[in-house]
């Protein structure tokens, strides 16, 4: 099945989703991203969703071309990848400020870069998941100790303002007793 | 011969137990990977490409697996109110504070006016400066409880919120302000008619008249809105303002949409972190450079403590206060006593929400935002 669709200044390809192309190097353009239910294949724009290029022969080296993302993800997964001992390269650049994509480069020790990237991602949303239970808890924790803090200060104020009425009503009191 | 002993002790030796064994790194380059300096004229060591293997030939391992960071990662909520927020988070790399940073402000997102249907303006407000202002109103809206309305969509009551805005300033009467409490929520959806040209005999004269909007019910039975009705966040913004004889009468759509878009969906203020600065004071400072110290700094970060025998010593009081201004280092003989550091994985956030949602809500939407698209690529690397 193939389908043709304009990319950036006018090129067309031809894709092919999950046939690699090679090229007169013999490097290999694989196209991915199968159009689950949550995401299309290919973005509004027609531009496939995320590209890799690499080596027929060695996959432990690889390009991959992710679109519709910026510093916002990249960052974070070039930080995950950096932290993976596989990893003996790990880099993201943004080719064009206007085009929305951005290139991850991943050079392995021996594993399969895609693998890699794989994992990363993975860990990354493991992460994010830890964060936001840590982080509900401590709100939670904090709105509990404000509500106690303010019952606190509730009761202190109705203690003190019963004390100031008992002086009133003792010195009235006092004061029809001297009439 | 070896004896029993012997080979327990074996069993349990491990070599960092000996004392003089380093372990871990040496202190210099601790500092070096765990704190920005800021000298006089630049700061040093901001570099934080923390590579697995950065300290190998040193026989240090400077990944930070996942356990670790269970362990590590910590959230101290200093202030938390309806629309701003004030939580250090310690433990976490600035790529993912700049992440959560960047999703906080463009991609989660909100509701605001996007289409204003303007029947009669004779207001000095030109039609679209008008529809500009009323579009960066922000609106107390749960974007949660909506869907985005694409292209293809009818705007109906899942996607779309309706106002009515309708002033006229009667003639003999003084200069009328027109402020955001004027804006009256339609929670049956648009008023305006379409015109149909030329309706046929067979079409449904005699079904409701076609508005913009096809609301099938009412949003005033959703139960989040049966009680409170929907209206901006603050009633008392300045639209516009009318001499006697103009008027103005128009309807505004809000829909969902993210602040990339464009920033009227942007759901914060703003929001922004700092590192969690350190002040080290290097060497004693005494007497007459403590007073000036103490003087010279804005944020009151130091402070004197008497030492006995008339004389004084300046501390480092409130070290969280420093904004990093420097002027501690200005002079020549306080340059060397005093050191500014940042600590590289402490940041204080500060969430200012324009009262969509509360400030730690949008937060974790943030969170979740950057959840969807690790599953995003992971689903399309597969």
């Amino acid at each position: 099945m193939f389908r043709e669709i304009e990319y950036g200044q006018g090129f067309s390809l031809l894709l092919a989703p999950r046939q690699p192309k090679q090229n007169e190097l013999g490097f290999k353009t694989q196209y991915n991203a199968t159009s689950s239910s949550k995401n299309d294949a290919v973005t509004a724009k027609g531009r496939s969703r995320e590209m890799e290029h690499g080596s027929f022969t060695n996959d432990k080296d690889a390009s991959f071309t992710l679109a519709e993302e910026d510093h916002t993800l990249a960052n974070a997964v070039r930080f995950m990848l950096n932290q993976d001992p596989r990893v003996t390269l790990a880099g993201y650049s943004i080719p064009h400020p206007s085009l929305e994509c951005v290139n991850v480069r991943v050079q392995t020790t021996g594993d399969p870069a895609r693998e890699v990237l794989k994992d990363a991602c993975q860990e990354l949303m493991l992460m994010n998941r830890h964060v936001r239970s840590v982080f509900d808890k401590a709100v939670s924790e904090f709105k509990v100790e404000q509500a106690r803090l303010a019952a606190e200060e509730e009761e202190k104020k109705k203690a003190e303002e019963e004390e100031i009425k008992k002086q009133r009503d003792l010195l009235a009191s006092m004061d029809i007793e001297s009439d | 011969m070896v004896t029993e002993e012997d080979k327990i002790f074996a069993k349990n030796f491990k070599i960092d137990d000996l004392s003089d064994v380093p372990a871990g790194l040496p202190p210099h380059l601790k500092l070096k990977q765990n704190r920005v300096v800021s000298k006089k004229d630049a700061s040093v060591d901001t570099a934080d490409a923390i590579y697995s293997g950065s300290y190998v030939s040193s026989g240090v391992d400077n990944s930070v697996k996942l356990e670790n960071f269970y362990e590590d990662f910590k959230v101290d909520v200093i202030s938390c109110t309806e629309t701003d927020m004030e939580f250090d988070m310690i433990g976490i790399d600035a790529a993912f504070a700049n992440a959560f940073r960047r999703i906080l402000i463009a991609e989660v997102p909100s509701m605001a006016i996007e289409k204003v249907l303007i029947a009669y303006n004779t207001s000095l407000i030109v039609d679209e400066v008008l529809a500009h202002r009323i579009g960066l109103i922000p609106i107390a809206a749960d974007p949660r409880l909506f869907e985005y309305l694409t292209e293809n969509d009818q705007p109906n009551e899942k996607n779309t919120i309706v106002f009515k805005l309708h002033v006229k300033c009667p003639k003999g009467q003084p200069r009328l302000q027109v402020l955001t409490n004027e804006l009256q929520w339609l929670p049956n959806g648009s008023e305006f008619l379409k015109e149909t040209g030329g309706s046929t005999s067979n079409s449904n004269s005699n079904s409701k008249p076609k508005t913009y909007t096809s609301f099938s019910c009412s949003q005033d039975s959703l139960p989040e809105f049966a009680d409170n009705p929907i209206t901006p966040t603050y009633l008392d913004i300045l639209i516009a303002k009318l001499s006697p004889g103009q008027e103005i009468e128009l309807e505004a759509h809000a829909v969902k949409g993210i602040g990339k878009t464009h920033a009227k969906w942007s759901p914060v203020g703003t929001a922004w972190y700092r590192m969690l600065p350190e002040v080290v004071l290097l060497g004693e400072v005494e007497d007459e450079k403590a007073e000036r110290l103490v003087k010279v700094c804005p944020q009151n970060v130091f402070d004197i403590e008497d030492m006995g025998n008339g004389r004084k010593r300046a501390t480092v009081a409130q070290p969280r206060n420093c904004t990093l201004c420097k002027e501690c280092i200005r002079d020549h003989d306080l340059v060397d006593l005093v050191d500014l550091r940042s600590v590289k994985n402490h940041f204080i956030f500060k969430i200012e929400s324009t009262g969509s949602l509360p400030p730690d809500v949008i937060f974790t939407e943030a969170v979740k935002i950057l959840e969807d698209k690790c599953e995003r690529v992971i689903a399309d690397l597969s």
